[in-house]
């Protein structure tokens, strides 16, 4: 979850998106918050040549491996960033 | 449609004009009436932020003398009579009320009283003077007064003389002769978009006063964490977004520039700070879910599939009035927020500093701090020694303080916006001369339902409401 949550705050540190985009990617970050993880800084190679959504589809990886109620919270919110950017 | 203090002050106009036929109030109506109305208007002359020794305050006093000789004591056990007099009495009550409820600017770490061991964080404060936008409240409420006092006096002609009575009620009504025009004109007070909301009030300006004040509440200290600070900047951003879609900007290009500003402020606030530096309380929820609670229905009426909807097709859809006090609300609560969320972030990254550094981060700035911690289990003699990933440094360093810096610019963009919003909303060239003023019926005995008279516009379209 550590890994999540550090990749997540890299999303939303580094990408020129929508400000809604932006708000369900801290809302996945808050509920990961809820449960005491602390981020984890994603290693060059892990983010290097990925596109957003790539790097999107990975934290959703991560979250199903770590599998509670919290992660599954943060999946929704990842899914929502998912479909607003794909709205735009 | 919120109620706000300038649909209240409409009200109190429309009472204060009722014909004298359609008022058969007895002496003792009129005389309890105006005790009650003296008070509750001496109450909300009181309320104003005038300046001390103008000419604003000057013609404040002289008013609340001849109101002192109105006044009486609270109705008690005496129902109030069904009267256009009682009914501006409540009304009065409430404008005061709502002036006086929208509290005193954010404290960071509020000083516990001697009374009460818990801190009291929003002590009452005087809302500082401002008599731009004290004056016109101030003449709205005295020409309705004085009204009142003519058509009393027209019914006290036809009745027992009483002429303590008849000489206060003259004297009101000489005293505020100057302020009596027919209709509220201009110019109008930004005070008056401040909104009443409950916590059913399904209105996008309620949903960002609930905001606003979860947001306070989640600014002390034990309540800071990374996500709710980011979560803040990003609502931020968006409130800047949502004064863009609802302000005709085309006529105030100075605005439209506030608005960028501000955003592109925010925005970089929200990407605040990469990775190695975090707050460590736990998310607010009650702030967690008043975001969540305000951006949903700010997506859904004022965006489309694109991005927001420009201005003018919001416009069509949804009442000036509305609108205009939405945007009141969300440029000043932004302003509000935006100032206290640069002194939370002063307060935790200054002085004994709560912002966790990682470690890596930390050691660049400090080698010779340690990289291990021991902890001592009860049952074991010896401690466990276990790497440090997150160390609390005492000594901010150059980021952040940059970061506080960034907050400051970011509050001082939403000052401006603030700013602008309230002179755009007040001019006579604004946004405020469009609106179609309902007149309200009066209650009552002799009470009649007079045909709405015809306006510039059509009626309001839909309430910016979900």
């Amino acid at each position: 979850m550590g890994r999540a949550l550090g990749l997540l705050h890299h999303l939303r540190c580094s990408a020129e998106i929508d400000e809604f985009v932006l708000t369900a990617l801290i809302d996945a970050i808050v509920e990961l918050e809820v449960v005491d993880t602390e981020p984890i800084e994603p290693s060059r190679a892990e983010i290097t040549g990925r596109s957003w959504g790539e790097l999107l589809d990975l934290v959703g990886d991560l979250l199903d491996e770590a599998g509670n109620i919290a992660p599954a919270d943060a999946g929704v919110f990842l899914c929502e960033a998912r479909r607003l950017q794909a709205s735009l | 449609m919120s109620t706000t203090v300038g649909g209240l002050l409409d009200r109190f106009h429309v009472l204060g004009s009722v014909p004298t036929a359609q008022t058969e109030a007895t002496l003792e109506e009129i005389e309890q009436g105006w005790r009650e109305l003296a008070r509750t208007t001496s109450g909300l002359l009181n309320a104003l932020p005038v300046e001390q020794g103008s000419v604003v305050a000057l013609s404040r006093d002289v008013a609340l003398d001849a109101l002192q000789r109105l006044a009486g004591r609270r109705w008690g056990e005496t129902a109030p009579h069904a009267t256009p007099l009682a009914e501006m009495a409540m009304v009065a009550g409430a404008i005061s009320d709502v002036l006086v409820a929208h509290r005193s600017p954010f404290t960071v770490a509020p000083e516990p009283t001697r009374r009460a061991r818990r801190a009291e964080p929003w002590p009452y404060q005087p809302r500082p003077a401002d008599n731009a936008a004290a004056a016109p409240i101030q003449q709205a409420v005295l020409a309705a007064v004085g009204e009142a006092a003519a058509w009393s006096l027209d019914r006290l002609h036809a009745m027992t003389p009483r002429p303590e009575l008849a000489r206060d009620l003259l004297h009101v009504a000489v005293i505020t002769e100057q302020f009596r025009r027919p209709g509220r004109g201009h110019p109008r007070s930004h005070l008056e978009h401040l909104a009443v909301h409950t916590t059913e009030d399904r209105s996008l300006t309620g949903a960002v006063q609930r905001w606003g004040g979860e947001a306070e509440q989640a600014l002390h200290r034990a309540s800071l964490s990374t996500g709710s600070m980011a979560m803040m900047a990003a609502d931020l951003f968006i409130l800047a977004g949502a004064v863009k879609s609802v302000v005709p900007t085309e006529s105030a290009p100075q605005v439209a520039e506030a608005i960028a500003q501000a955003q592109q402020a925010w925005r970089r606030l929200a990407a605040w700070p990469a990775t190695e530096l975090q707050l460590g309380g736990k998310p607010p929820v009650e702030f967690v879910a008043a975001s969540r609670a305000l951006r949903a229905p700010t997506s859904a009426l004022l965006r489309g599939e694109g991005g927001w909807r420009p201005a003018e097709a919001i416009r069509q859809r949804y009442s000036s009035y509305d609108l205009d006090t939405f945007a009141y609300a969300a440029a000043t609560t932004s302003q509000r927020v935006g100032a206290a969320f640069h002194l939370a972030l002063q307060e935790a990254g200054t002085g004994h500093s709560r912002l966790w550094r990682s470690l890596d981060s930390a050691l660049e700035l400090d080698p010779t701090i340690a990289t291990t911690t021991a902890t001592r289990h009860p049952s074991r003699r010896a401690p466990s020694i276990l790497p440090r990933r997150w160390v609390l440094i005492p000594d901010p360093g150059a980021d952040v303080q940059a970061l506080i810096g960034h907050a400051a610019d970011a509050a001082d963009h939403s000052q401006t916006l603030a700013n602008h919003v309230r002179a755009l909303l007040t001019s006579p060239g604004g946004t405020a001369g469009q609106y179609e003023v309902v007149p309200s019926q009066p209650v009552g005995r002799g009470a009649r339902r007079e045909p709405m008279p015809a306006t510039h516009r059509s009626r309001p379209m839909s309430s910016l409401s979900y």
